[in-house]
């Protein structure tokens, strides 16, 4: 055995061998490696992923531009989009199933009770809808942030994205209930919205035209476009007169598109209708629905033919839309029907001024007769509202149509929604608004919201 | 990095030095043999006590301890099956000394060593946590298993199985239940010292097959599987590192031995048959004029007099020979392998190839109406489930220096998977052969459709998906035992796997839905690689007589990378099967990495044999973790005491050993590559009908992140009586699951593309019992019966979900208090034929009004029995395995929605139905609660997994009759029967491996027949 050399190790542990203490510095040098590193600098766990875009590579004027591209995306997919399978469809589409535009041909119980006004708050397609909403308008903030940063020309640009957020905001008050959160996830710390009423939120988005408006001094389509938004969302506050005010400039031949091709979306309403059957073209639905399907009005060719999706009932395809066809969501045509509205609404005994107005509109048809008066002031209405219908089929109008009829001209909500036995099994629901689903529960502000579903 | 260089420096310098060139060593050599037989045992693990040295024995039970100290050593051999031996022998310098053992065969068979995270083995004994191994090769021999699910099927407690029902589909592996709510709960794989990619639902996101998906833990060959070891939790994986939480699968393959080259050949034929009864379809119409498709009445409609029924059909396709869509599957196995070698340099090596055609068939009708039409039926179409696979394999071992040794694995697998359309998919198999409407002529896009729903199974097996594997797993271990108390390792090792998922609608072909038939083609292409880089040194010492140290540090880095191409193509010309044939293209890619380092540093004491401790630490770092996270540590304790070795321990004659046990560890679980970051994407977007590239916001971030962290706390004991035909081993743990991850769903409003983000906001426990009895129950030549038994509960519960309200879901909720993915609903209170018509109407079925707790979704408690018999002086063995779960519930989806969208199920449409299935059809379709809950059935079931029968013959039979050293012949039967309350199909109906079993619309597991001749030479 070799003499133990004196250290400090032996004085405090004489029966250990100074191998032990050797072998035990191994063992504290080693503990100490990994624990020492600093893991961002350490080139062993360095990582660079080529899917994602780090925020600091797009603070330049590309940037901004694919930003503003983006957000015109994130619209796209609000109002036309649509995936069969996870259920990602537009508010334009789950509306009109609540509506009268279209009846489920579907499996999917999330579907089912939508049509049925009988929803649940966790569907989980309202979740996906929800959210096409909350992203195509901070999508637009974000890239009028940026727009305003990094590239200020041309200003149009940036009363393009005020035109985003304010049809957004007006959509949304249109199709859920009242008590809706706006908020911003795109800044740190993201800001949440408070929910605000339905008359709020058509409040916000006129003040959002108004910005678009300002914004837009040198590209009439976007003007013409944010005054039709802001005609429609003073059309939903009853101010019928100032909507006609709005959009009295606004040629009848304009139309603000989203558009789509076989390489980005497809139109929603051709992918859910006509290529995989889920949503079939609605007659006469629950007994106070029109007849989109009977009418044969030219303004919406349908198909019949074969079965639904759920192979059980009979298919109804739409002939408006085709797989890229692009779907006009601010229009001259609608600039007049709000004039007509507003010349009807101001004298509503009137025979003739509003009546010419939805003439001239129909005239530009063929095959489409001039309507004459119907003789009461309901009729009228009634009138009015289904040449909205016809016209602007698929657009995301019919349901926040529907709750005005309610809301503005006093009509009973069993009187204008789906109603009795629903086809699929039990009754039609009383529904007539989507919920905001309860995913946004997770919003600060919202935890304790109501969501009357059965208010318009 | 230079601290790393510096450590390594330091030890190569420390084992170069004179004094270590200068160390006295002695050979100790011997044989081992058995009491019994007086033949020599192969593959004894012969040790030094308290030092690195040992060896293994050859074929003959000869071994060679090349580096063995001097003085007086302990000498100790151990092997599985044989009870362990002890020898004391006196070496000086220069001397070689012989040591023989003669070993007693263990009436129970266990193996004696586990394997720790440093790579080494170590005694059970010695540990105090669980670890269940056992013996693959021979269960591979003796049992009907197909793959590598079927081999862990059944075989510890707590490990839950949860196989694929289609040929080629990976199974839900789950230890000691389940802890994560968003992250994955599978278990990490280690083979021969590195890690395996054990991808679950391995297909490309864009290949849609309704659920059926492969597992990369499926591409192992079960053939060359050696030992397999499952170490179940926190308290024993804590070295393996973040990642380990849900446990770790240690796979050993097989390795040569010194001896005459041998060879061992094996064929297997098999049959594959579904004996299970399919729902009939019925339907009941009204009277009317329209089509009948658009005039179905439900019993409750004729209840309640709102619809009057003037007919009632029934079909069963199943039960048709012309309309079945299923009949006899087939597999086959042929393989050789060839082991040997030298004390030098040994080495095994393998090959095999394995054919496995599933039980779809184009039905009969649709094999005429092809045959009417002249369209000729390509293999894949008639036989739309199919698995080739080649596994190649070759390890070698050598002894470098009597200091070092090197052993070299590597393993190659090819295999072909066809998939067909199934489960959760409109355009697959069973939706339209369950949802049929009971009759026969119906026609939906001009084809006869004999009791289908709206496809045919011709239409169906018209899509062809494939999945193509081209894998490479090869490690090297080196080990360098530069003094007797020191010895260093090092392995390194890749898995290499390459993936290509494609799927095919050819022009005019596939079901009729969208744009399907003008034909489309998906070729996705993705390269997997993990690399392993461990490195370990251990110092064993005896600081003091009768107390042995070992101390252990290592260090490991892996690097696991995922990156591919995706490529799409729709519109196909006819004919053409390219995706750059198509008239619509699109192409993407994608990539992920994860990288851990980590250290860890363990002491080891024992205390004269009989009281065991051992500690140590672990620190990582990842780089997933969040910038304002570092790093990681996760410390371990555990100690056995074999307290029958004390002299105060009573003598008592049936009690051969106690030992008792208890462990504490932490492990981790690590998030997703990009869970911390906030980032965009892009995205093609057209404005003003045209294409124009943008980017979009996608995710919120979260610089806080960090692992999951799950500490587990386990005590146990283990009793072995009467000679040791008997033997106990209980284990209780608790493992509780803080930081966990948890996608914290986002508001919509906030306007991220990302509807959640990862945060470490809330605690799951899991606690349990697990029972293992093994027992002889009876050993004389005429007959030796060998019984196993285990059970084990488990209790999972949500402690926490955070301070962020977790939104309530639908059928599954998360709830405190409850367990993960908790089922949910409005139950149906009771049921009344109220006017005795025998039909129930809406007023007869009263629903809870709230939404209550129904049951958990994984199993509480497991059980399995396994019994052996051997006889005919042990030539013929049977084995039977029984297997149990329940204490769940699992969801019918299948009937639900044969119910609610079919209308098809007994209780909506067959008069005769019983009270039950009508009711919650009711509740389901008529109630205004529209509940479902009625199809979530608590399930209990056992199942005969195995039954098999092997023949083996005496040396000399074999000699004369097939002129082999050893043969054998196995007539296994796999999934023989089940016996269960569940109203399904089965209760173990499966797609995907999901947390939550998906029997929706799903294959049940079918009854597999093999017959298996082992011939070695």
């Amino acid at each position: 055995m070799r003499a133990t050399k004196p250290s400090l190790a032996n004085f405090f542990m004489p029966h250990f061998r100074t191998s032990t203490i050797r072998r035990l510095a191994i063992v504290a040098i080693a503990a100490a490696f990994t624990a020492g590193c600093d893991r961002l600098s350490n080139p062993l766990l360095r990582t660079t992923d080529p899917d994602i875009i780090n925020p600091g590579d797009i603070n330049n004027p590309d940037g901004a531009e694919a930003l503003r591209i983006g957000a015109i995306g994130r619209l796209t997919q609000m109002t036309t989009g649509s995936d069969p399978v996870t259920g990602n469809e537009s508010v334009f589409l789950l509306g009109g199933l609540l509506g009268d535009e279209w009846r489920s041909g579907d499996t999917f119980q999330q579907r089912n009770e939508t049509d049925q006004r009988n929803i649940d708050s966790t569907n989980s397609f309202m979740n996906s809808t929800w959210r096409t909403v909350g992203r195509s308008r901070v999508s637009a903030l974000q890239a009028l942030r940026a727009l305003r940063q990094y590239k200020p020309a041309p200003k149009d640009y940036q009363g393009q994205m005020w035109f985003n957020i304010g049809f957004t905001e007006n959509l949304a008050a249109e199709t859920f209930c009242s008590g809706i959160p706006f908020s911003d996830g795109s800044v740190d710390p993201p800001v949440f919205g408070q929910p605000i009423s339905t008359s709020e939120a058509f409040t916000l988005a006129t003040q959002s035209f108004d910005s678009a408006l300002a914004n837009s001094p040198d590209t009439a389509r976007f003007r013409f476009a944010a005054m039709i938004g802001k005609g429609r969302a003073l059309l939903n506050l009853g101010q019928y007169a100032a909507a006609a005010t709005a959009v009295s400039t606004v040629p009848t031949n304009f139309s603000y598109d989203v558009t789509n091709s076989l390489t980005s979306t497809s139109n929603g309403n051709w992918a859910l209708n006509n290529n995989i059957k889920r949503y079939v073209v609605a007659n006469n639905e629950g007994g106070n629905g029109i007849n989109f399907v009977t009418a044969l009005d030219p303004r919406l060719p349908t198909l019949s033919g074969g079965k639904d999706f759920e192979g059980k009932v009979g298919f109804v395809a739409q002939l408006k839309y085709g797989q890229t066809s692009s779907t006009p969501i601010a229009s001259g045509i609608e600039a007049r029907l709000i004039t007509a509205e507003a010349q009807l609404a101001a004298t509503p005994n009137d025979t003739t001024t509003w009546l010419r107005t939805l003439n001239a509109l129909r005239a530009m048809v063929t095959g489409l007769p001039a309507r004459a008066d119907p003789g009461t002031a309901n009729g009228r209405v009634d009138l009015l509202f289904r040449e909205r219908a016809f016209w602007m089929y698929g657009t995301g109008h019919r349901l926040g149509d529907m709750r005005r009829l309610i809301r503005q001209y006093s009509r009973a909500r069993e009187s204008i929604f789906p109603t009795g036995v629903f086809p699929k099994g039990g009754n039609y629901g009383t529904d007539v608004t989507l919920p905001i689903p309860t995913s946004e529960r997770t919003n600060p502000n919202y935890r304790t919201a109501v969501c009357d579903k059965s208010t318009a | 990095m230079s601290r790393s260089r510096n450590l390594f420096g330091l030890l190569a310098l420390f084992s170069m030095s004179p004094a270590v060139l200068a160390a006295q060593a002695v050979v100790i050599a011997g044989k081992v043999t058995d009491a019994g037989t007086g033949a020599g045992i192969p593959n004894v693990q012969v040790s030094v006590v308290g030092t690195n040295a040992g060896a293994f024995s050859n074929d003959e039970g000869q071994y060679v301890i090349r580096t063995a100290p001097t003085g007086a050593l302990m000498l100790r051999a151990i092997r599985i099956g044989y009870e362990e031996k002890k020898q004391s022998v006196t070496v000086s310098g220069g001397q070689a000394v012989t040591a023989d053992f003669v070993m007693r065969s263990a009436p129970v068979n266990l193996s004696p060593v586990v394997t720790t995270a440093a790579g080494a083995t170590t005694r059970r004994e010695e540990v105090g946590h669980t670890d269940y191994s056992f013996d693959a090769a021979k269960a591979v021999e003796t049992s009907p298993i197909a793959n590598m699910t079927d081999l862990l099927t059944a075989r510890a407690p707590s490990v839950q199985v949860l196989n694929s029902t289609t040929t080629g589909g990976g199974a839900r592996v789950r230890i000691r239940g389940t802890s994560s709510l968003s992250l994955n709960n599978e278990p990490i794989y280690i083979i021969d010292g590195v890690r395996m990619t054990s991808n679950t639902n391995s297909i490309d996101g864009n290949i849609f097959t309704g659920g059926t998906a492969p597992s990369r833990t499926g591409d192992l060959n079960p053939e060359e599987i050696e030992t397999i070891e499952v170490v179940p939790g926190p308290s024993a994986s804590t070295l393996y590192g973040t990642n380990a939480a849900n446990g770790v699968i240690v796979i050993t393959t097989k390795r040569g031995r010194a001896g005459k080259t041998r060879f061992n050949t094996y064929v297997e034929q098999g049959r594959i048959k579904d004996y299970h009864d399919y729902p009939t379809a019925y339907s009941i119409a009204r009277n009317d004029t329209g089509p009948r498709s658009t005039r179905l009445c439900t019993l409750a409609g004729v209840a309640a007099g709102t619809c009057a029924a003037d007919s009632t059909f029934a079909f069963n396709l199943f039960k048709d020979k012309n309309t079945t869509p299923f009949g006899t599957g087939d597999r086959a196995q042929y393989g050789a392998q060839v082991s040997g070698g030298s004390e030098a340099v040994r080495f095994f090596t393998s090959g095999e190839y394995e054919h496995e055609t599933g039980i779809h068939k184009i039905a009969d009708f649709d094999l005429a109406r092809a045959a009417s039409t002249g369209l000729a039926l390509p293999d894949q179409w008639l036989h739309p489930s199919q698995l080739q696979k080649i596994s190649l394999r070759g390890n070698v071992s050598a002894a470098l220096t009597p200091r070092a040794d090197l052993a070299v694995q590597t393993g190659f697998i090819r295999s072909t998977l066809l998939i067909p359309q199934s489960d959760n998919n409109a355009a697959g198999l069973l939706s339209s052969a369950l949802g049929g409407p009971g009759y026969t002529d119906d026609v939906a896009n001009g084809i006869p459709l004999h009791g289908y729903r709206v496809f045919t199974p011709l239409e169906i097996f018209e899509a062809e998906t494939y999945q193509y594997i081209n894998r490479f797993i090869g490690s090297a271990n080196a080990n360098y035992r530069p003094f007797t108390w020191l010895s260093g390792n090092a392995v390194f090792g890749a898995d290499v796997t390459n993936r290509n998922d494609t799927q095919l609608c050819r022009r005019n072909t596939c079901a009729n839905s969208g744009t399907r038939r003008l034909g489309f083609k998906t070729d996705n292409r993705a390269w997997f690689y993990t690399y392993t880089a461990n490195g370990s040194a251990t110092a064993a010492f005896q600081p003091y007589e009768g107390l042995g140290s070992k101390t252990t540090t290592g260090i490991q880095y892996i690097n696991s990378i995922l990156n591919g191409n995706e490529t799409f193509a729709s519109r196909l010309p006819i004919a053409s099967t390219t995706v750059g044939s198509g008239a619509i293209q699109s192409a993407a890619e994608f990539t992920t990495i994860s990288r851990t380092i980590g250290a860890f540093v363990e002491e080891a004491l024992s205390w004269q044999e009989r009281i065991y401790l051992t500690g140590a630490v672990r620190t990582d770092q990842n780089s997933a973790f969040g910038t304002n996270y570092q790093h990681v540590l996760y410390p371990k304790v555990n100690g056995a005491w074999v307290i029958s070795r004390e002299s105060f321990f009573p003598k008592l004659s049936f009690v051969n050993s106690l030992r008792l046990r208890a462990a504490y560890g932490a492990s981790g679980q690590q998030p997703g590559t990009n869970d911390a970051l906030r980032f965009f994407g892009a995205s093609t977007v057209n404005v003003d009908r045209n294409d124009q590239p943008g980017v979009q916001y996608v995710a919120l971030g979260n610089a806080n992140l960090r692992p999951e962290r799950a500490t587990e706390a386990e005590t146990g004991l283990e009793l072995k009586l009467l000679d040791d035909r008997i033997s106990y081993e209980g284990t209780f743990y608790n493992k509780l699951s803080r930081d966990a991850l948890i996608a914290e769903v986002l508001p919509g409003s906030l306007g991220t593309g990302s509807t959640t983000r990862l945060s470490n906001l809330g605690a799951i426990k899991n606690l349990g019992f697990e029972h293992i009895v093994r027992a002889i129950a009876w050993d004389r030549d005429y007959l030796r019966w060998d019984v196993t038994g285990t059970y084990n509960t488990l209790t999972n519960k949500i402690v926490s979900l955070g301070p962020i309200p977790f939104p309530p879901g639908g059928v599954i909720q998360q709830r405190v208090g409850r367990p993960l993915n908790a089922y949910y609903g409005q139950k149906i209170l009771s049921y009344k034929d109220a006017d005795g018509n025998g039909k129930l109407s809406v007023n007869e079925v009263v629903v809870d009004p709230n939404t209550t707790y129904i049951g958990p979704s994984q199993p509480t408690y497991e059980g399995t029995l396994n019994n052996s018999v051997e006889v005919l002086s042990h030539m013929l063995r049977a084995n039977a395995l029984l297997d149990m779960k329940g204490g769940y519930v699992v969801r019918n989806g299948t009937e639900r929605i044969r119910c609610q969208n079919r209308g098809n199920c007994s209780g909506v449409a067959n008069p005769n139905a019983p009270l039950r299935e009508q009711a919650r059809a009711v509740a389901l379709i008529n109630n205004a609660a529209r509940t479902s809950a009625g199809y979530n059935e608590k399930v209990h079931f056992t199942r005969l997994r195995e039954l098999s029968f092997t023949f083996t013959p005496k040396a000399e039979w074999s000699q004369r009759f097939l002129r082999s050293d050893a043969s054998s012949l196995t007539l296994g039967i796999r999934n023989v029967h089940a016996w269960t309350n569940y109203t399904g199909i089965d209760p173990e109906s499966n797609y995907g491996q999901d947390d939550v079993q998906n029997d929706f619309q799903t294959l049940p597991p079918p009854t597999y027949f093999t017959l298996r001749l082992n011939v070695g030479f």
